[in-house]
C-alpha cells in the first residue's frame, strides 16, 4: 500500500517535469523564432518577404549586407549645423558608448561595495542602509527633471560627460557584490599586509583577480544592453547616435531611406552579432554569476 | 619598553591614515554620483513640482497647482487609466508569472531534459535589441496571427494591437512573454546555492518532489522572492510597458496608457511648460509606493518561513 502510493507521487513528479518541460519547449521555441525571423527574413528580397512570413528565401539575397552600409545615414543637428553619420560612425558610438559606459557604471558599483563589504569605518553602516532605502524606498522621479538636470549640467548631448557621470553605486549590482566581496576570506588581505603591501595592492592584485568572472559578467551584460539601447541616443544624446538608434529610426522611416525589411534587418542582423558572440563566449560566467540574495546583511 | 610605545603609536596611526586616504579615494566618486544623481535630482523634482516653467526654461513659484491640474486637468483621464494599468500590469505579472518562474527555475535546478540549452535560450533575449523582439512580435500579431486564425478556423481576426479594448491584454501577454527570461535563471541560481546536506536530509525523511519544491526549497530561497517582490512593488508606477516601441509617441490607445510611458511623453514631447506636472505626477505616485512598499515589505517580513532562523529582513 505504502509503496503503490510512493510510486504515485513519484509519478505525478514525472508528469510535473513532463508538462513543464513541454511549456518550456513552446516557450523557448517562440523566444527563437525571432532570431529565425531576422536571420531568414535578411536574406529575402521584397516581394520574396510579402509572399511568405517565416519560409525561406526564393533566392538568398547577400547583398542586402551589403546594401545596409550604403543606405542607411541618419542627419542630425549639432550647435546649428546638420551632420550625417554612415553606418561606421554609429559603430563606433556604440562601442565607445557601450565600453566606457559600461565601465564607469560599474566602478561606481565596484568602489562602493568593496569599501562596505570589507572596511570597518564610520560610514559602512549607513551606506549600506541607504542601499537598502534606494532599494526599497521608490522615490519616483520624472524624466522631464532628469532632462532638466542634465542640461543645468551641461551633460544633456555631450557624449563625454553622459560616459562619466551619471550612475551611482546603489542597486541591485551593489547587493550582488557587495556578498561577492564579503565572501572572499580576509586572510588573503591579512597576508598581503604582513608583507608590506597597502589597501591598493590588496584591492587590485587580490580582490580583483578573485572577483574577476563575477565583474566580467557584470560588464558584459552591461556592455550588451547599452550595445543594444537606442533610448539613450533617444532622450539623452540626440546629436550622438548609436547604431541601435539609427537601426530604430530606420525601420520607422525605411521608405524614406528607400530601403525594404530585409535590409532593415539585415542591419539588426549585424548590430547584434557583438551581443550574440560576447554572450556566447562568457554565457556559463553570466548566468552563473546571476544570484541576487536578501535585503540583509 | 617606553620607547617602543609611541612608536607603535606611530605606526598605528599611519596605518589609519593610510586607510582613510584609501576609502576617501575609493569613495569619493560613488558618493558623488549619489549626491548629484539621486540627492540632487530629486531635490529638484520636488523643487519643480511646486514651480512652474516658461517656454524659454525659466521657472516661476505655482504653488499647489501643478498638483490640481494632475487631478483637474485635461489629462486627469489618462493618469487615472495609466494608475490602474500599472496595477493590473504588476499583479497579472506576478500571479501570472512568479509561480511559473518558480516552477522553470525548479525543473533546471533539477536538471531535467535540456536544462542546459534552456538557460541558453532564455537569455537569448536579452542579446538581441527590444526593437528586433517588438517588431517581430508586430508583424506576428498583425499578419502572421490573423492569416492563421483564418487558415485554421475560419475567423477573421480584428487587428489585436491596434484595437483600444484589445491592446493592454497584448501588452501584458508581450511582458510575459519576455518577462521569463532572466528571473528563471537568478531564481534557479538562487536554488543551485541551496546546501546539498538540506535535500538529501529531505529525501532520507521521505519527501516528494512537491514538498522537496514548497516546503524545503521555496522557504530557502524565500529571500531572493522578498527582493524580487519589494523591488517589483517598488517600481510599480514607473513600469512603461513597450508602448513607445508599439506606437510611437502619439498613437497608444488610451485604455493602454501606463504611467511611465505618460512621464516619458511628458518629456520627450519637448513642451517645458509641461514639465512640472510630470515632477508633481512623480510625486504623488511616490507618496502611493512608499507605503505600499513598507507594508509589503513589513508583510513578507511576517511570513518568512525562515524568520525564526535567520531573523527579521533588515
Amino acid at each position: 500500500m505504502k509503496q503503490r502510493t510512493k510510486r504515485k507521487k513519484i509519478k505525478e513528479a514525472q508528469a510535473l517535469f513532463i508538462a513543464v518541460g513541454i511549456i518550456f519547449l513552446i516557450h523557448g521555441l517562440s523566444l527563437l523564432l525571432p532570431f529565425a525571423w531576422m536571420m531568414m527574413t535578411s536574406f529575402k528580397g521584397r516581394l520574396d518577404y510579402a509572399d511568405s512570413f517565416l519560409g525561406l528565401p526564393a533566392r538568398w539575397r547577400f547583398e542586402n549586407y551589403t546594401s545596409i552600409f550604403e543606405i542607411l545615414k541618419v542627419e542630425v543637428i549639432r550647435g546649428g549645423q546638420l551632420y550625417e553619420y554612415n553606418v561606421f560612425n554609429m559603430l563606433g558610438n556604440s562601442l565607445i558608448l557601450a565600453t566606457f559606459g559600461s565601465f564607469f557604471g560599474l566602478l561606481s558599483v565596484v568602489l562602493c561595495s568593496y569599501c562596505v563589504a570589507k572596511y570597518d569605518f564610520k560610514l559602512r553602516k549607513l551606506l549600506f542602509n541607504i542601499n537598502i532605502f534606494v532599494m526599497v524606498i521608490p522615490i519616483v522621479g520624472s524624466l522631464a527633471n532628469t532632462l532638466t538636470v542634465y542640461r543645468q549640467l551641461g551633460i544633456y548631448n555631450n557624449f563625454l560627460l553622459y560616459i562619466i557621470l551619471p550612475g551611482g553605486p546603489f542597486g541591485f549590482n551593489f547587493l550582488l557584490l557587495y556578498g561577492a566581496f564579503k565572501a572572499i576570506p580576509n586572510s588573503y588581505s591579512e597576508a598581503v599586509f604582513i608583507d608590506g603591501g597597502g589597501h591598493l595592492t590588496v584591492f587590485l592584485k587580490i580582490i580583483i583577480p578573485i572577483m574577476m568572472p563575477t565583474l566580467c559578467a557584470l560588464y558584459i551584460l552591461a556592455f550588451i544592453g547599452s550595445w543594444n539601447d537606442y533610448s539613450a541616443s533617444l532622450i539623452y544624446l540626440p546629436s550622438v547616435p548609436t547604431l541601435a538608434y539609427g537601426l530604430y529610426l530606420f525601420q520607422y522611416d525605411s521608405a524614406k531611406y528607400g530601403a525594404s525589411l530585409p535590409e532593415v534587418l539585415a542591419g539588426f542582423a549585424i548590430c547584434s552579432i557583438p551581443s550574440v558572440v560576447l554572450f556566447c563566449s562568457f554565457q556559463k560566467v553570466i548566468t552563473k554569476s546571476l544570484t541576487v540574495g536578501g535585503l540583509k546583511e | 619598553m617606553d620607547a617602543a610605545k609611541p612608536q607603535k603609536r606611530l605606526k598605528q596611526s599611519k596605518k589609519q591614515v593610510a586607510k582613510t586616504i584609501f576609502l576617501t579615494c575609493m569613495l569619493f566618486y560613488p558618493l558623488a554620483q549619489f549626491l548629484v544623481f539621486y540627492v540632487y535630482m530629486n531635490f529638484n523634482n520636488i523643487l519643480m513640482a511646486f514651480q512652474g516653467m516658461r517656454t524659454d526654461g525659466t521657472t516661476y513659484w505655482n504653488g499647489l497647482e501643478n498638483f490640481k491640474l494632475v487631478f483637474t486637468g485635461v489629462d486627469n483621464r489618462l493618469i487615472a487609466v495609466s494608475f490602474w494599468n500599472n496595477i493590473k500590469m504588476f499583479l497579472l505579472t506576478l500571479v501570472i508569472g512568479m509561480p511559473l518562474n518558480i516552477l522553470f527555475g525548479y525543473y533546471l535546478y533539477k536538471k531535467k531534459f535540456g536544462s542546459s540549452v534552456i538557460r541558453v535560450v532564455y537569455m537569448l533575449p536579452n542579446m538581441v535589441s527590444g526593437v528586433v523582439m517588438t517588431l517581430l512580435f508586430m508583424k506576428f500579431m498583425e499578419v502572421g496571427f490573423p492569416q492563421m486564425m483564418k487558415e485554421l478556423l475560419g475567423i477573421e481576426m480584428p487587428n489585436l494591437i491596434r484595437n483600444n479594448n484589445s491592446a493592454f491584454g497584448v501588452q501584458v501577454f508581450y511582458t510575459l512573454w519576455l518577462g521569463f527570461s532572466s528571473s528563471i535563471i537568478i531564481y534557479s541560481n538562487a536554488m543551485f546555492s541551496i546546501d546539498d546536506g538540506v535535500i538529501e536530509a529531505g529525501k532520507i525523511d521521505g519527501t516528494n518532489t512537491f514538498q522537496e519544491l514548497f516546503r524545503i526549497v521555496v522557504p530557502l530561497i524565500f529571500p531572493t522572492l522578498t527582493t524580487y517582490l519589494i523591488t517589483g512593488v517598488a517600481s510599480i508606477f514607473t513600469i512603461a510597458g513597450s508602448l513607445y516601441l508599439f506606437y510611437g509617441l502619439n498613437d497608444v490607445p488610451q485604455k493602454t496608457y501606463m504611467m511611465g510611458f505618460y512621464l516619458f511623453k511628458i518629456a520627450m514631447a519637448g513642451d517645458l511648460t509641461a514639465y512640472p506636472m510630470g515632477s508633481a505626477v512623480s510625486i504623488l505616485i511616490t507618496i502611493v509606493t512608499v507605503p505600499l512598499t513598507l507594508g509589503t515589505r513589513w508583510l513578507l517580513n511576517r511570513i518568512d518561513p525562515m524568520r525564526d532562523v535567520y531573523g527579521d529582513i533588515a
